[in-house]
């Protein structure tokens, strides 16, 4: 999974231990197919997640199950009676964020999910965040599990594209860190006694252990953003819209895995 | 059945051979919040954690647990015990703020 020591012999005859292992981390984080944050957990976090009845984010799945049966009020369709199963859904899951010809932006599954609860169901769209958004956006993509995400972009959505990929290598922040610096660069590498991740989203929503609870892949950005003590933006922001479009193309062909558990 | 208003999921097989092990599992959503944190308003994040889980079979209690604030949230719990009699497994949880979960099965002894 990860590369392995590697002691090099420099010319002067010194064993360079700690130079060869950032020599190999380095090589095989620009030059590997890209890798699931899974990849990067410990054996007892990825027996966690496979564990089909202990993983917590499966509490989620089942409420986001109830949720999507239930009339959210009389008279009112539930999200069942046009959609049927939510399996039904599951080829457009790794297309998303996609770009929406008639509004002319990006939209995600939580703006899918909040539009039709606004358009169709006549209820207030759920926050970011809440338990029922977050119950059913993981319903949704539990359901796409195993589905790779897709690579393709619509050409109307190459600018959000390139705009999403200059935020991921912009330095922000106090700390003046880039999502690149350390999710491209020293991927792989130790932070503390963790272990930096490529950064990939097939896993979101993410039962993350840091917060007790599930979270989306804008919290996550938020989260990144404070850490490296920049202004995060609002959830659902345009700017994290176009992030989460370059991430799923980042991150092509990397199996949905929801809901995945990380640190 | 009876009255759930917290999220679990339980597993019990519903049959076990006479004098075999059987193991229980049970994931419950809570906050499990200790009230020793802190908010972002600078206020005390009151405490808000479950306080018993009891396990019964037939008419024995086989686990009675004092659930105290350091177990994280969503907390997870195993058990075993022989099947030696066919007869209701019920299980008994409640927090700090009057939730409760009470839920029976079954569990049939197969020769």
């Amino acid at each position: 999974m990860f590369p392995s020591v590697r002691v090099q012999r420099l010319p002067q005859g010194g064993l360079t231990l700690a130079l060869g292992l950032c020599l190999s981390l380095c090589l095989s984080c620009s030059a590997g197919a890209a890798q699931s944050g899974l990849a990067y957990l410990g054996e007892e976090l990825r027996a966690l997640q496979a564990d089909p009845f202990a993983n917590p984010g499966l509490l989620w799945v089942d409420r986001g199950t109830a949720l999507w049966q239930a009339a959210p009020a009389p008279g009112v369709p539930a999200c069942a009676s046009c959609h049927g199963a939510p399996e039904s859904l599951r080829a457009v899951i790794p297309t998303l964020p996609r770009w929406n010809p008639a509004t002319e932006r990006l939209e995600n599954l939580e703006g899918l999910i909040r539009q039709c609860q606004s358009a169709r169901q006549h209820q207030p769209p759920a926050p970011y965040e809440s338990e029922a958004l977050l119950a059913l956006t993981t319903r949704l993509a539990h359901g796409a599990r195993g589905l790779p995400l897709s690579g393709a972009v619509a050409q109307e959505a190459a600018p959000a594209l390139a705009r999403g990929e200059a935020f991921f290598r912009e330095r922000r922040g106090q700390l003046g860190l880039s999502c690149a610096d350390c999710h491209e660069r020293y991927a792989g590498a130790r932070l503390r006694g963790d272990r930096v991740s490529e950064g990939m989203i097939n896993g979101f929503p993410i039962y993350r252990l840091t917060w007790q609870t599930l979270g989306s892949r804008h919290r996550m950005f938020r989260w990144c953003n404070e850490a490296v003590r920049a202004e995060p933006y609002p959830f659902g922001a345009e700017p994290y819209l176009e992030l989460e479009l370059f991430l799923r193309h980042r991150g092509a062909g990397l199996p949905l895995e929801t809901p995945a558990v990380r640190r | 059945m009876g009255t759930l208003s917290l999220p679990v999921r339980l597993a019990l097989p519903a049959e076990a051979p006479a004098g075999g092990v059987v193991s229980l599992r049970l994931l419950l959503q809570h906050p499990m919040e200790t009230g020793y944190r802190i908010g972002e308003d600078g206020a005390r994040i009151p405490r808000h954690i479950l306080t018993r889980l009891r396990v019964s079979y037939g008419d024995r209690v086989i686990a009675d647990l004092t659930l105290r604030p350091a177990i994280a949230a969503n907390p997870y719990f195993a058990l075993s015990f022989i099947a030696d009699e066919t007869g209701p497994v019920t299980l008994e949880v409640e927090d700090d703020r009057g939730a409760t979960l009470t839920e029976t099965r079954m569990l049939t002894v197969v020769p």
